[in-house]
Parts: C-alpha cells; sequence; structure tokens
C-alpha cells in the first residue's frame, strides 16, 4: 500500500516536472538592443527567418494530423486503484480548431480494505470533442486549448465482497456478482497547455471537469469506476498528460 | 507564443490542480437502515390511531426474535426484512388481563442487493410481493385484532417513507 502511495507521488511529481525542464532547455533570448544594427531585415538566428517566411504561408484549412497518448491513466492503471490506457486522434484545422477522437480501456481492480468489497473492471470508453486554441502564434506549435467532449463508456464489471449475514433470521446471503452491466455517459470541459518539444514531438497536460449526463446501473447499482469518467460520481475533476506526435 | 513565467506558472498549477482535484471524499447514505414502516389505523374509521392493547412483534425463524416488546399507545413501527428468504412471517401478540393472543403476518417480498460504494456497507433492498394474515374476530378479553392489510409503497430501502397500511378492528 505504501509502495503504491510512493510509486503515485513518485510519478506525479515527474509527471510535475518534466515540462519545466523540457521549457528551461530552450537558448536564452539575446535582447534585440544588443545585436549589431545593420541596414535591411536582419534575423538573430537563422531559425527566426525560416519562422518568418513559414508566417508569410495561410494557413490550410487541413494543417496536419496528429496521434497522442496520455501518460498520466498509464501511471494511474500502473499504480493506483484505478487507470486507463488512452489513444487520441486529432485533426489541425487551420491552426485553430481540433477535432478529437480520445478511445481507451479503463481497468481497475481494488478491494476496499474496511469494507472487503472488491472491484474488477476492464472496460472501453471513447470520447468525441474539439479543442480551440486560443494562443496568437499559430506557427510555434505551442498552444492553449479550451474544448469540450462527450464521453461513453459500456462497462462490464465484477463486485463481491463477505457475505451478508442477516440480524434478526441470521441466515447468509453470498454478496458476489460477476459480469454486471452498466453505461455511463457524460461531458467534459477541457483547459490544456501543449508545447512542442521536438521536431514533430509535443507535450501537454489537459484538467478536465467532467459532468455525468446519464447512466444506466446494473442490477447491484452504481459502477464504482467508470472507465475514461473516474470514480463515479455526479461530476468529477481529472486530467491528462500527453505525448502528440503529428503525422 | 513565448512561455514566459506566468505560463510556466499555470504549467505548475495545472498538474497540482489536478492531483489535489483527483482527492474524493466519500458519500455514504447517512442512514443506512432498510426497514418496513408500517402505520396503524382503526378499520371503521380509516383513521391513524394509537394501539389500545400490549404489542409484541416477533419474527419466526429457527430462533424467534421479538422485534417490539410490549409496547403499548403507539401508532407506528419499522420492521426488518429477511436478506435470504422471501417470506417473513411476523407475529402480533396482544396482551391483556386475560393473556394473550397471537395474529400472524406473512409478508412476501424480493431481496435485491444495493451498492453505493466500496467505501459504504452493503445493504439489500426489497420489493413487497404480497401480504397477507390470519383473521380473529375482536373479543371482550382480546378486543384488538388486525383486520387487513395494505401496501401503500412495495419499496422497501433507506427511504422511511410508509409501505403498509395495517388496519385494526375493534370489539
Amino acid at each position: 500500500m505504501i509502495k503504491q502511495k510512493t510509486l503515485k507521488y513518485f510519478s506525479v511529481l515527474i509527471s510535475l516536472f518534466l515540462p519545466i525542464f523540457v521549457w528551461a532547455q530552450k537558448p536564452v533570448q539575446v535582447h534585440p538592443s544588443t545585436q549589431q544594427q545593420t541596414r535591411g531585415v536582419q534575423y538573430s538566428q537563422h531559425i527566426d527567418s525560416m519562422k518568418t517566411s513559414l508566417k508569410a504561408k495561410p494557413l490550410h484549412l487541413l494543417e496536419g494530423m496528429s496521434v497522442s497518448g496520455d501518460v498520466l491513466g498509464l501511471v494511474m492503471y500502473s499504480v493506483a486503484h484505478y487507470g486507463q490506457i488512452e489513444g487520441a486522434f486529432r485533426l489541425n484545422l487551420k491552426g485553430k480548431y481540433f477535432p478529437t477522437i480520445e478511445v481507451g480501456l479503463g481497468h481497475s481492480d481494488y478491494t476496499d480494505d474496511e469494507t472487503s468489497l472488491h472491484f474488477k473492471t476492464g472496460s472501453p470508453y471513447a470520447r468525441i470533442g474539439c479543442d480551440y486554441n486560443f494562443a496568437k502564434d499559430l506557427y510555434s506549435g505551442n498552444r492553449i486549448f479550451g474544448g469540450l467532449r462527450y464521453g461513453y463508456s459500456k462497462i462490464k464489471y465484477d463486485l463481491s465482497g463477505p457475505d451478508l449475514i442477516d440480524p434478526v433470521w441470521k441466515q447468509s446471503a453470498p454478496y458476489q456478482f460477476k459480469n454486471l452491466e452498466a453505461n455511463c455517459s457524460w461531458a467534459e470541459l477541457v483547459f490544456g497547455l501543449e508545447a512542442k518539444i521536438w521536431s514533430h514531438f509535443h507535450m501537454g497536460w489537459t484538467a478536465r471537469y467532467r459532468i455525468r449526463i446519464s447512466q444506466k446501473e446494473s442490477t447491484v447499482g452504481q459502477a464504482w469506476y467508470v472507465p475514461g469518467f473516474g470514480k463515479n460520481d455526479t461530476h468529477n475533476f481529472g486530467g491528462t498528460f500527453n505525448l502528440v506526435f503529428d503525422i | 507564443m513565448k512561455f514566459n513565467l506566468r505560463h510556466r506558472f499555470l504549467l505548475f498549477l495545472l498538474p497540482l490542480t489536478i492531483v489535489l482535484s483527483s482527492c474524493s471524499t466519500t458519500d455514504c447514505p447517512l442512514n443506512n437502515t432498510v426497514s418496513l414502516k408500517a402505520n396503524f389505523y382503526y378499520s371503521g374509521t380509516g383513521v391513524q390511531s394509537n394501539i389500545t392493547d400490549t404489542l409484541s412483534v416477533i419474527a419466526v425463524g429457527r430462533r424467534d426474535t421479538t422485534l417490539l416488546n410490549k409496547s403499548i399507545k403507539f401508532n407506528t413501527t419499522t420492521l426488518p426484512m429477511g436478506y435470504a428468504q422471501t417470506v417473513d412471517t411476523l407475529l402480533f401478540r396482544f396482551f391483556t388481563g386475560y393473556g394473550n393472543v397471537t395474529d400472524s403476518v406473512f409478508i412476501g417480498h424480493t431481496n435485491e442487493p444495493h451498492f453505493v460504494s466500496l467505501d459504504c456497507s452493503t445493504a439489500f433492498f426489497h420489493q413487497i410481493k404480497s401480504v397477507s394474515c390470519t383473521h380473529r374476530y375482536p373479543t371482550s378479553n382480546f378486543p384488538t385484532a388486525i383486520d387487513s392489510i395494505l401496501i401503500v409503497n412495495p419499496s422497501v430501502s433507506y427511504d422511511k417513507t410508509e409501505n403498509l397500511k395495517i388496519f385494526f378492528s375493534t370489539y
């Protein structure tokens, strides 16, 4: 238990500091006044001249496509009570609009210490939505996102616990349920930051506020964990840490 | 977009927010007793009224259990239901100066396991399917008897709403 918690916090710390470390590697900008001034348009570095020539180009409707993976979910999958393996496919429309499809496999295999209740699932989920890039510079590869998602998960799970003893009639009732079925749909508000780290690679965070729209409970009740949504409630918070590759 | 100090601060703040917000609270129901609620009425008037005789309620099983012990002047009661059986047999025993007399009540029901969260205790909810009772005429020595029972709300859960109306006839 302690080892699990330590691993969890360690992975969160790595995730926290990794982006900062990457940006720290960026070269320091030299103040323009310190440069030697000559006549005509001058560029401090060769790369700047390339960027400027790129900026002169108009943005196409389909600027590109990308695939990404959620590292945070993968870490949670390994060390926490629940987590997910998630991948996404995204279009880049004019550098501003990013229609996105996210699919994943949620996993949980957890026994509560106090109640001895055990929950186990491995079920898929999908989200569809669109992000809007609020960044002014559409060419830099760094982005500030706001977006919406609609998510759906069809859950199959097992639930078990100690037999219940009737306090009056003293009879025992088993508490073992297999292949319970439920489903859930939800909406997400997304805020995210993303930075270009190298060539076609980007890295970034999203923070998500999730609101449950509907759910179909199983015969026993609601599922404890909904893949892609998190711990089942009317709403919750979550996030992703994405590694993105431009196709 | 240049990543200035504010952006870097935001980048710190975001994951911190996610980590903190991932902490969740447990919303287990405070009232987690599942019991059937029955109110008492006089059959003549249909008005909710107190029992004037002394009444005990006993659950019949391998070993009988007294659920209510010689109570008087009350007009409502809550009764537990079995988890593993589909018919509960309850004995309503009336005491007077002449001794005691018993009416039997049979409650047929389902047993539906109920789950809220892994942090919360589990329970069984029930649907009342049928209710019947033995019939006895009130006499001068034993002036109160169960006349009939009406299912008002068949769902027995954490809600303490009236499930049964028990009508008593008097001598």
